[in-house]
């Protein structure tokens, strides 16, 4: 679907546009996100569930054929809950999910995807702990989160939810991402 | 997960993974609200593929709905959800709260369902498809609903276009389109075991389990069983019309590649009725083939072979043999166009043979065959705001030869809020085997004393000669969503018939002993219009309580020589019909929903107000244990005029309970 560039681009139209875009994404915001289990986060669970699905780790992550991804979420609550009835009783190539609450930073080791909530208090130390262990799908938020270098950043478009993927994160971590995964990506960044 | 279906707005997102089913499901019709009805549970959202789970919208309509909303058609969708806190218990009645549609029981296990008009148990002028099968009989163009028992569980939606669907479709198509849609294998894994009984459906009970083969492979297995209680008579004393049905099947869905999909299903139903005094059964089998194509084009292939078996005392005894394939290409020109065309192969063959000496079967063996090819293309005139939507279709079959069905629709959108549409079509309506060939002679009223001074029969015959049915349909309709919460649909309709088929007048007299026979052909011998419309209203006053509101309005008038028929015809349907829903959601494991209906009288049957009410409870996800009462303001109601050849009966107030137990 192609953009059509506006026509006019007068400041004070311009002005009242970025107003009227604040005003909704907030009030938006505002009425769509009642909380981590509201449907974006809904939303973000089920692609979670989906991101264990096109990204491949090395054999040695996991002890043996049997063992459960594991998913830690940093999240207010009720978020864990969300993610727990998303995963209940799938599999992925064989291997069931477990989904864990995250009580420190350095927990992130014990997990194949971490996820860090915007609104988490001490996010960065959260970010910064998960993209040094590897081999972990790290995923955040915030364009903060990003700049940190987590591996997979959401984003909300059109009242849609997008997601960027940091391409060189991901092979710095030792992570195969899936080129289908890539496709539906809105950006893939290859430079570290 | 579906994609646009040609005859509307189509949806502009290439990423949607290919449209399961051909020339049917791709419609969607969340005519209903946005907020309550899209809002899947989050275990549901993990079914969906990624490219879905792209198209979730986070606080508004969801593409799905907003696609139907832009559509040029009277559609309405009734979802798995609907189905399930409906209450109804089979699909037939679960047909009943959709504006525009006329359902009516006949009896216990006869239904006549129709479209604007026109019904009667061989109401012939509505098409309807499971999963792309054709179910209506070309022996009299209509559907045996009996024998159409789908789990309704593992039912993903049922969309019903009201209005000429012959472009697509093709002909029978004249006043609506009823397509039933299975969820894929991939959506129904793991186990399910329902049961339940009541007063008036004594017995109900079901199980399927869905598993997976590998990584691409998924399947599913599934039988059901019913059996229902005796209707009154309007005496009082049972009708003698109580019936049961088994039904049982497997579906099997295959990726053999990212953009290849591989379906093959089968399925086989049977119907005892009246204890045994009609018997029928199914059996068929459906493969397709969907190939996605670079640049967005896609490409669908299907073959299906069914068998429909009936033993009726009172008629005949019929088999018929349907072999069907069909091809489809949607073109994906360019941004502006959305070209879809296709080609369709269709064998009849069928054996009949006479029971009784009331319905003479006089030539019982045919094969039949239909040619059809479509092409329709949707044109962006502009983004956003103003599409049209141009088709034909191109039938030949053995009766009337070529057929042409032309349809233009267009629908302009003032704001995202609203859509105004409206369409032209031409819709035929084929003879089938009982009017157009020697297949049947059937007695019909008493033995008349003729000119000569000896007595005749009058018998309904086959006519060489009938022309096919034909309508020049003209429609309105307009939808705005003025908050979140409410919508508001309309659709009006003005439908000029010519060429009606029915009986005429006597055309031959065969003397006999000791009785002869008084020869009345079937014959184009009506014309008329009719005109309406369907207005719904839904309004969620609460995040867990929706409302909706239909009332339909149908105008008849028919003109011909065959007075007696006319008036029967011009009332068949009621003029007047409204329901009030109501779906509440107390907490997250109770619901409550009710339903009033109102249908006005119709020739042969006073006009009704009935209500039914369902309670749920869902102590954990995996269990649901649910307290249906049905027709609970009445001991019991007519609904349909009498039908020869046919038990009558009344709709009893019944009561029914039942559980569902999932399990992985």
């Amino acid at each position: 679907m192609t953009r059509r560039p506006h026509l006019s681009t007068s400041p004070l139209r311009s002005g009242i546009r970025a107003a009227i875009g604040i005003l909704l994404t907030v009030g938006g915001a505002a009425l769509g996100s009642e909380g981590t289990d509201s449907r974006e986060y809904q939303i973000k669970a089920a692609f979670l569930y989906n991101f264990t699905r096109f990204v491949e780790w090395p054999a040695s992550s996991f002890k043996d054929a049997d063992s459960p991804i594991v998913i830690g979420a940093y999240c207010a609550d009720p978020f864990t809950q969300v993610l727990r009835e998303i995963v209940s009783g799938r599999t992925v190539n064989g291997r069931s999910i477990v989904v864990q609450h995250l009580q420190a930073p350095a927990a992130a080791q014990a997990t194949h995807v971490t996820f860090v909530c915007a609104d988490s208090d001490a996010l960065s130390a959260y970010v910064e702990a998960a993209v040094r262990i590897y081999p972990v799908l790290t995923v955040g938020e915030t364009a903060a989160a990003a700049e940190q270098g987590v591996i997979i950043k959401f984003g909300l478009e059109a009242d849609r939810v997008r997601f960027e993927i940091n391409a060189a994160a991901a092979e710095r971590a030792g992570l195969k991402v899936s080129a289908q995964l890539q496709k539906l990506a809105t950006a893939v960044r290859r430079s570290p | 997960m579906t994609r646009q279906k040609p005859d509307g707005f189509r949806s502009r997102a290439r990423l949607l993974p290919p449209c399961r089913c051909l020339r049917t499901a791709c419609f969607y019709g969340l005519l209903m609200l946005p907020a309550v009805q899209a809002a899947a549970a989050p275990g549901d959202l993990a079914d969906l593929s990624i490219e879905e789970l792209m198209n979730e919208t986070v606080t508004s309509v969801s593409k799905k709905a907003q696609n139907l909303f832009d559509t040029a058609a009277a559609i309405s969708v009734l979802s798995n959800e609907d189905l399930r806190r409906s209450g109804a218990t089979s699909v037939a009645d679960a047909l009943r709260t959709v504006p525009g549609l006329d359902v009516a029981s006949i009896n216990a296990g006869e239904w006549a369902i129709s479209s604007r008009g026109f019904n009667n148990q061989y109401a012939n002028k509505l098409l309807v498809l499971i999963d792309g099968r054709a179910v209506y009989t070309p022996l009299f163009a209509g559907v045996s609903w009996d024998l159409q028992q789908p789990m309704m569980e593992d039912l993903d939606r049922i969309e019903v276009i009201r209005g000429p669907g012959a472009t697509v479709w093709g002909a029978n198509a004249v006043n609506g389109v009823i397509s039933m849609v299975s969820r894929e294998a991939r959506q129904t894994q793991g186990t399910l075991i329902y049961g339940g009984g009541g007063d008036v459906s004594t017995a109900m009970s079901g199980a399927r389990h869905g598993g997976r083969i590998g990584d691409n492979t998924y399947y599913r297995i599934f039988g059901s069983y019913r059996r229902n209680d005796d209707f009154p008579l309007p005496g009082g004393e049972p009708a003698q019309d109580r019936w049961q049905s088994g039904h049982g099947g497997f579906r099997v869905d295959h990726d053999s590649g990212p953009d290849t999909r591989l379906t093959w299903q089968a399925d086989a139903t049977s119907s005892a009725l009246e204890d045994g005094a009609s018997n029928a059964y199914n059996v068929n089998t459906l493969g397709r083939w969907t190939q996605q194509l670079s640049g967005g084009s896609r490409v669908e292939l299907q073959a299906y072979y069914d068998r429909t078996h009936r033993y009726e005392t009172r008629r005949s005894i019929s088999t018929l043999d349907t072999t069907d394939f069909s091809f489809q290409h949607n073109v994906a020109m360019d941004p502006r166009n959305d070209l879809v065309w296709g080609l369709g192969y269709r064998h009849v063959g069928s054996r009949l043979g006479q029971i009784t000496p009331l319905t003479r079967v006089e030539d019982g063996n045919s094969q039949l065959q239909l040619f059809s090819a479509f092409a329709q293309n949707e044109f962006t005139l502009l983004p956003h705001k103003l599409m049209l939507t141009a088709g034909v279709k191109l039938e030949h079959n053995e009766f009337t030869g070529a057929e042409i069905q032309p349809s233009i629709r267009g629908a302009f959108k003032p704001t995202e809020q609203q859509t105004l549409w409206s369409a032209v079509s031409r819709a035929v309506r084929t003879p089938d085997m009982l009017e157009a060939r020697n297949t049947f002679a059937i007695a019909y009223g008493a033995p008349f004393t003729g000119p000569d001074g000896g007595l005749y029969l009058p018998t309904l015959v086959g006519n060489r000669g009938v022309r096919s049915e034909q309508l020049w349909a003209y429609e309105l309709g307009y939808r705005i969503q003025p908050d979140r919460r409410v919508s508001i649909d309309i659709a009006a309709f003005y439908n000029d018939y010519s060429e009606l088929i029915s009986f005429g007048n006597v055309q031959d007299l065969i003397p006999g002993d000791p009785v002869g026979i008084a020869e009345i052909p079937w014959s184009n011998v009506l014309e008329g219009e009719t005109h309406g419309g369907e207005i719904t209203l839904a309004v969620s006053p609460m995040p867990t309580w929706r409302l909706t509101a239909n009332y339909s309005l149908l105008l008849t008038r028919l003109q011909g020589s065959s007075t007696e028929d006319r008036e029967t015809r011009e009332q068949s349907a009621p003029r007047n019909k409204a329901s009030l829903r109501s779906s509440l959601d107390l907490g997250l494991q109770a619901g409550i929903d009710a339903q009033l209906r109102y249908v006005d009288a119709i020739q042969a049957a006073p006009a009704y107000l009935t209500a039914d009410l369902r309670l749920s409870y869902r102590p954990s996800e995996l269990l649901e244990f649910s307290l249906v009462g049905q027709n609970l303001l009445d001991r019991s109601h007519l609904e349909q005029a009498p039908i020869a050849y046919s038990i009558q009966s009344e709709v009893p107030r019944g009561v029914y309970g039942k559980l569902v137990w999932r399990f992985q």
